[in-house]
């Protein structure tokens, strides 16, 4: 496609959303299917990436977009549509997480590197014998990776999501969680190192 | 920190390290176990990479996988909830 041609997608895209969001203000109930419709396949992968649980993901969906009709009037054309629906879903699974029943946790220390008296390691550390790009580009790869995620504990999980994934600030997600700065750099290099642990049969070949 | 790093101490300073916030001395000290450790130099290098091809599988561009398909009934809820506020 040149470049002409996707100055003018892009334009015909602005267009439509520009109209979307028009007639969401208008209290257009045409308009909000039209929303779920077109924006909830990549809104309930962001929700099953913080709450695993389908069912619960799903009713993190379901308030978002309650919760984006309702304040459609602040919607100011700041950023794109897509990004401030996705800010209200991370928001809306947080709060799925803070106030679900709280699953029993796999203590972190499980996962994370073990060490002698002496402070040296316990077990030798082979080097991954992957590049970045064949590890990116292969699909069975990609799952394990977001597996090995979805199987961190809720706590370093939604560090790790909100820090590396989401890309929001130390501040602001001691401020999201309820938790000090400290804490949050001490979870998120714990969620890192768990999640290499957790990485490491299959990028040694050992399955 | 002293003169001398164990290899616990240094994977406690790995993501500071990383991120450069060491002091100066904290930078050198670390540096010098890293050049003689290789357990410790793989660790950072596979530390590294995790941390890399997490955000890549969760943010990359990669098509079908960054959508899931939606149950009807979920779509059907959705509105059906919209409707019932409205009203």
């Amino acid at each position: 496609m040149d470049r002409t041609s996707q100055q003018k997608d892009t334009a015909e895209l602005d267009e439509r959303e520009t109209h979307l969001v028009r007639s969401l203000k208008a209290g257009d109930s045409v308009a909000f299917e039209q929303l779920v419709r077109e924006y909830s396949g990549r809104l309930l992968v962001v929700a099953i990436r913080f709450l695993g649980q389908e069912q619960d993901a799903q009713d993190a969906l379901q308030d978002a977009f309650l919760s984006a009709f309702k304040s459609i009037s602040k919607f100011e054309g700041n950023s794109k549509l897509s990004t401030w629906l996705h800010r209200i879903v991370v928001n809306a699974s947080l709060m799925k997480l803070r106030t679900r029943k709280r699953k029993p946790l796999r203590p972190i220390e499980d996962i994370l590197p073990q060490f002698s008296d002496s402070g040296g390691r316990t077990a030798s550390e082979p080097l991954w014998n992957v590049t970045h790009d064949t590890a990116v580009q292969d699909r069975e790869t990609r799952n394990m990776v977001r597996q090995s995620i979805s199987e961190l504990p809720d706590s370093y999980r939604t560090v790790l999501l909100l820090r590396d994934i989401e890309q929001i600030s130390t501040e602001e997600t001691a401020q999201q969680m309820g938790i000090s700065i400290g804490a949050v750099k001490t979870r998120l290099h714990r969620a890192r190192q768990a999640l290499k642990t957790l990485l490491d049969p299959y990028m040694q070949g050992e399955i | 920190m002293s003169g001398m790093m164990t290899c616990k101490e240094l994977y406690d300073f790995l993501a500071e390290f990383l991120e450069g916030n060491l002091s100066e001395e904290q930078m050198r000290v670390t540096k010098k176990h890293l050049e003689h450790c290789p357990c410790c130099k793989h660790y950072l290098d596979n530390y590294s990479e995790a941390t890399r091809l997490g955000k890549s599988v969760c943010t990359g561009d990669l098509g079908e996988e960054t959508q899931v398909e939606v149950p009807e009934t979920l779509i059907q809820t959705i509105l059906a909830a919209q409707k019932s506020k409205s009203e």
